[in-house]
């Protein structure tokens, strides 16, 4: 399981974000998995062609439930090194609503705990955070959100938070915040992910 | 708006049956379209079980991905990825004949909120029969099933209708009594709204109205 962030061509992000488009077509360099969460980043590419384009700040959050790839050998020939991702019903998450996007991957006991809110707070590390939009107008009046992955399932929940800094390190401050759980506004379920011996073993633990 | 009936193989048509695979990946021989329905046949290719065992899985074509898009003329190359709607899956043990019949706007609404519980199906509408086939209890399956496709917005309903006759009248058609509603789809939130003229049955597109 990885998480994978994906730039996303504005044409294409609003048919996925209307649910019109539930697949990815893609280049296979990032060894694509069933049950990788994907996070797609609005992206409208420079008019002039020679810029870098710009990313909007909208994001769609989503799981890869099915791959279609050059392993299915009727298939070998016509996708050569591209995949087709079937993607699960997601979460939009528009730019006007956020101060701050962090990402940050849990261990499968510690997320239970997060999403059941028995967790009030979490490490953030600060490198994780993919967007910030501080330096817009009335973004600071908005809520800092976490998307918190479960590494052992590819679960993921869409958190708000506020950013506390962490008293017990303090040298550690300019590295992360101890994110102060504020609502859960989203999780996924994968029941894939509990076949087998999935339950037994968090059972144990 | 059309109506393409695809064989599926059954890996695949399992996963999509299930919602985990919301696309297909085809050959682009058929100018699929944005509301086309789409009629799986499930098919097995080993020789322990039928190649046919009419399970059927329908949906529509949400969007379509060509190689007619900047960027995906080398790479899609005469191939399409549809993305596939919500669908029903239909048991091939629960039904014996299976057909197909578009309906102006307004009779399909009646259709599905059962004001008519009579509505006119052609012989040529007959999509799959599988009167032969006996179900677990030995009896043949009486349901009649009928897709019944609005002309206008390419919406699609699934009504149980009454047993076959056994013949057709001159226009090669009959009556069917309508049982039950199994499935309706969802408004096509891309339908374009097409205006239908009820007297001549002419499709005219908004502007040329």
């Amino acid at each position: 399981m990885k998480v994978q962030i994906l730039k996303t061509h504005n044409r294409y992000f609003d048919k996925v974000v209307d649910g019109s488009k539930k697949f990815e077509f893609r280049f296979n360099d990032r060894d694509y998995q069933v049950g990788d969460p994907l996070i797609l980043l609005d992206y409208t590419p420079d008019p002039t062609g020679n810029g870098n384009g710009l990313l909007t700040g909208d994001m769609f959050l989503t799981t890869v439930t099915y791959m279609l790839s050059a392993e299915h050998e009727q298939f070998a020939k016509v996708l050569n090194d591209n995949v087709i991702l079937s993607l699960s019903d997601g979460v939009f998450i528009d730019r006007n609503q956020y101060k701050t996007v962090y990402c940050q991957v849990y261990e499968n006991n510690f997320y239970l705990r997060l999403i059941a809110s028995l967790a009030k707070s979490a490490v953030v590390y600060k490198e994780n955070c993919i967007n910030n939009r501080a330096n817009h107008n009335g973004s600071t009046n908005k809520p800092n959100l976490l998307i918190a992955i479960n590494n052992e399932t590819g679960e993921w929940a869409l958190l708000s938070f506020k950013e506390e800094p962490c008293i017990e390190n303090e040298k550690m401050w300019e590295k992360f915040w101890c994110a102060r759980i504020t609502q859960v506004h989203h999780t996924y379920y994968n029941a894939e992910a509990y076949k087998g011996d999935m339950i037994a073993a968090a059972l144990d633990k | 708006m059309k109506v393409q009936i695809l064989k599926s193989e059954k890996d695949h048509f399992e996963q999509v049956a299930e919602g985990s695979k919301r696309f297909e990946f085809r050959v682009n021989d058929r100018d699929y379209q944005i509301n086309d329905i789409l009629v799986l046949m499930c098919v097995h290719k080993g020789k322990a079980e039928p190649f046919f065992n009419g399970d059927l899985f329908v949906t529509s074509v949400d969007s379509v991905l060509s190689a007619d898009e900047v960027n995906y003329a080398d790479t899609l190359k005469g191939n399409v990825i549809l993305s596939l709607s919500d669908g029903v899956f239909v048991d091939g043990k629960n039904y014996q004949r299976f057909y197909y019949q578009e309906y102006s706007d307004r009779l399909f609404m009646r259709l599905v909120s059962t004001f008519t519980t009579t509505a006119h199906v052609y012989e040529k509408g007959l999509i799959l029969r599988r009167d032969e086939v006996a179900t677990p209890d030995g009896k043949p399956a009486k349901t009649n099933l009928l897709l019944a496709v609005n002309k206008a917005t390419g919406e699609w309903a699934i009504l149980s209708i009454s047993p076959a006759e056994t013949s057709y009248d001159s226009d090669k058609r009959f009556n069917s009594q309508v049982v039950a509603v199994v499935a309706v789809n969802k408004r096509l939130s891309s339908a374009k709204p097409v205006i239908v003229d009820d007297e001549t049955e002419e499709m005219k597109e908004p502007n040329d109205a």
